[in-house]
């Protein structure tokens, strides 16, 4: 028994020798990635793990390479950069067309790295600038985007290797999520479609709601319903979609559980043909967002119809057509049976 | 008190020695040969892994008072008995060798970037050398203890990763050609079951209850073989295989996928600790069958140690760099060590019945 717990104790304790006190550690949870002329230029959000009230701060670095703007970076820091909490990276649109598989091979590359790191382009302004605005408003900007991307379904999250996984498969494109600065604040905007690794659209609100629906990434999601003028909210309570793929057909089905939230229409509720039809509204409603978005489907291949063709099929081809079949069950109607 | 070897404590080991070659190498060429198809070559593998293993208990079975270098030394006489036997001395110090070897290179890649590969080697060898001066045994025991861990562990990981499959990643199925879906089983069953030789270090009525010993080492070689399927499916479930077959160490990137409760994070490296258990117990196990070698020729354990001492300096410099390591390995192992291994064993087995 003791040479067992001496066997253990000594493959446990091998780590001790290279140690690190947290203090000694720069701890960046989100970098920020510019151009500057061929070079890169870096910018790490540093948690600040010494006084409870003071805010993170930045790092700035240059560099041929990213690897060596990081290592730069160690050199103007006093404690040595640590990248285990790295949570987000923001990637200027200049450098994301001309570099983007080479930022996340070297992102993938590096071990204390985690690849589930969320991936964003910043449209408007620099990286660098979105990063110094959030340390402004004193915020934690990974913090700030974690959330808004888990409730909101007018953006898409991509994370490194899911990015990466896209652009080695056969026919489908990554997309990416984009950002802007919205007055002292920086705020999640719709995504932006690639091909060949290359950004070649932003996406609107509306193609961007029509997107998560075929993607099944529908999250938190009320749409507004016309009728004679006259608006009611429906709450989507559950989406589930299965797509279908046949050699030149792919049909999308929709499965949605929702809720009545608002309503100012003058049918009443309690009869069984005015919920029908409210289904058969919302669901033109919602094949509104998906015939925005597969129009764009000959520009890329983000929404992945030939991938799965070819999942199925084994055959690589461009001609199909697609259809929609969506279905809408109003689970409840609220508390009341008409507007009052 | 009961000298005897535990039966499950000893059979235990084979589940270790059976994945030691797939770190670095054997996973990520199954999964660059055969893609999508990876789970249909693994499920062949395995049931060609029994035929292999049932080659090399059927020679167990043969003089079941005597170690693998008596029953050699009995077959073949002294001359070509000897020779046989320093063959395959020499074909254990190598995998020793490349086993350490290929140790520092995962952990200066992955656990240890900036310590010196020495003193992480003089650390690791330690237990090693500790667990070759008992005897079997203690082997047996230290093997069944971090056996159970690794099932926890394993067990964790899995039902953390399962709900990040995409189903959709596995196909197409079968769009690889036959030969690559063969040339891979072949592989996972020889690179899974050539080591089970040293096992024969021991033998057969060493162990308690002898007639069930064959039972346990099929079973624990079908645990090694679900695990190995279990890792391709959440690899290529996961990452899907264009991605997958791009990692040295799959199963490391496949840990850093676990993130339970938005908490539990960064545990890649706890989880992987059962590769350096691997690596542990086939060091240990190469070693023990050098040293039973050197105990029967009834030299000096100085020796043993010298040869240790050795082996451990060439390891650290074996190969200049890993692509060069992992290369000749993916070459040169199954003509330099399966094959003649395999030949041995078939013309024994032959041999034993005449």
């Amino acid at each position: 028994m003791k040479k067992i717990i001496i066997v253990f104790f000594i493959l446990l304790l091998c780590g001790c020798s290279d140690y690190k006190e947290l203090n000694d550690l720069a701890i960046i949870s989100t970098i920020g990635i510019d151009k500057d002329k061929d070079d890169y230029k870096i910018c790490m959000e540093v948690l600040n793990t010494n006084k409870k009230d003071s805010k993170n701060y930045i790092i700035y670095s240059k560099g041929k390479t990213l690897n060596e703007a990081i290592n730069k970076a160690n050199d103007k820091s006093d404690k040595k950069i640590y990248g285990g909490h790295l949570n987000q990276l923001i990637v200027s649109k200049d450098i994301f067309n001309k570099k983007n598989t080479e930022i996340i091979d070297s992102f993938i590359r590096l071990t204390e790295v985690k690849d589930e790191i969320d991936l964003f382009l910043s449209k408007e302004d620099t990286a660098c600038e979105l990063l110094e605005t959030s340390i402004k408003s004193n915020k934690e900007s990974y913090k700030l985007l974690d959330n808004s991307l888990k409730y909101s379904s007018r953006s898409s999250n991509t994370n490194i290797d899911t990015y990466i996984s896209n652009t080695l498969k056969y026919g489908i494109d990554p997309v990416i999520s984009t950002i802007k600065k919205d007055k002292d604040n920086i705020v999640i905007d719709n995504i932006a479609i690639t091909s060949n690794g290359k950004i070649i659209k932003y996406l609107n609100e509306k193609e961007t709601i029509g997107y998560n629906f075929i993607r099944n990434e529908i999250n938190n999601f009320s749409i507004p319903v016309k009728y004679k003028d006259k608006y009611m909210t429906i709450k989507i309570n559950k989406s589930k979609t299965t797509n279908k793929a046949y050699k030149n057909k792919i049909i999308i089905n929709i499965n949605i559980d929702a809720y009545i939230t608002e309503y100012n229409l003058d049918l009443d509720l309690d009869d069984n043909k005015t919920i029908s039809k409210l289904e058969k509204l919302t669901e033109k409603e919602i094949d509104k967002y998906i015939k925005e978005v597969i129009k764009l489907d000959n520009k890329s291949n983000f929404l992945g119809f030939k991938r799965m063709i070819y999942e199925d099929y084994k055959i690589k081809t461009n001609d199909y057509s697609i259809s929609t079949n969506i279905k809408v069950n109003l689970k409840r109607k609220g508390e009341l049976k008409r507007k009052i | 008190m009961n000298l005897k070897i535990g039966n499950k404590e000893y059979s235990s080991i084979l589940f270790f020695i059976s994945e030691t070659l797939f770190l670095s190498v054997g996973l990520s060429e199954i999964l660059s040969l055969s893609k999508n198809d990876s789970i249909i070559a693994g499920i062949i593998g395995i049931i060609l892994s029994f035929i292999f293993l049932y080659i090399v208990l059927k020679f167990n079975d043969y003089e079941k008072d005597l170690n693998i270098f008596e029953k050699i030394d009995k077959l073949y006489g002294k001359y070509i008995g000897t020779f046989i036997n320093i063959v395959l001395v020499i074909l254990s110090s190598f995998y020793f060798s490349y086993v350490l070897w290929s140790q520092n290179v995962y952990v200066q890649n992955k656990y240890l970037e900036e310590t010196s590969p020495i003193i992480t080697t003089l650390f690791f060898m330690l237990p090693v050398i500790l667990l070759v001066r008992s005897n079997m045994k203690t082997i047996s025991k230290v093997s069944i203890a971090i056996f159970f861990i690794t099932i926890l562990e394993l067990l964790f990981s899995y039902f953390n990763l399962y709900p990040k499959i995409d189903f959709n990643n596995f196909k197409p199925i079968l769009n690889t050609s036959f030969k690559d879906i063969i040339i891979s089983s072949i592989k996972y069953a020889s690179y899974s079951i050539t080591p089970v030789i040293m096992l024969l270090t021991v033998s057969k009525n060493e162990i308690e209850y002898p007639k069930d010993l064959n039972k346990n080492l099929y079973i624990f070689n079908l645990i090694s073989g679900i695990k190995f399927l279990l890792t391709i499916s959440f690899l290529i479930g996961i990452f899907g295989i264009d991605l997958s077959k791009l990692f040295y160490y799959p199963e490391y990137s496949l840990m850093k996928k676990i993130n339970t409760l938005n908490f539990i994070q960064n545990v890649q490296n706890i989880l992987t600790v059962n590769s350096i258990y691997n690596l542990l117990i086939s060091e240990v196990l190469s070693l023990y069958f050098i040293k039973t070698y050197f105990k029967y020729k009834n030299m000096n354990n100085i020796f043993l140690y010298i040869i240790i001492i050795i082996l451990t300096f060439i390891s650290i410099n074996l190969f200049s760099n890993s692509t060069q390591g992992y290369n000749f390995i993916k070459n040169n192992i199954i003509y330099l060590y399966t094959i003649p291994i395999f030949i041995l064993l078939i013309i024994s087995n032959i041999k034993t019945r005449i």
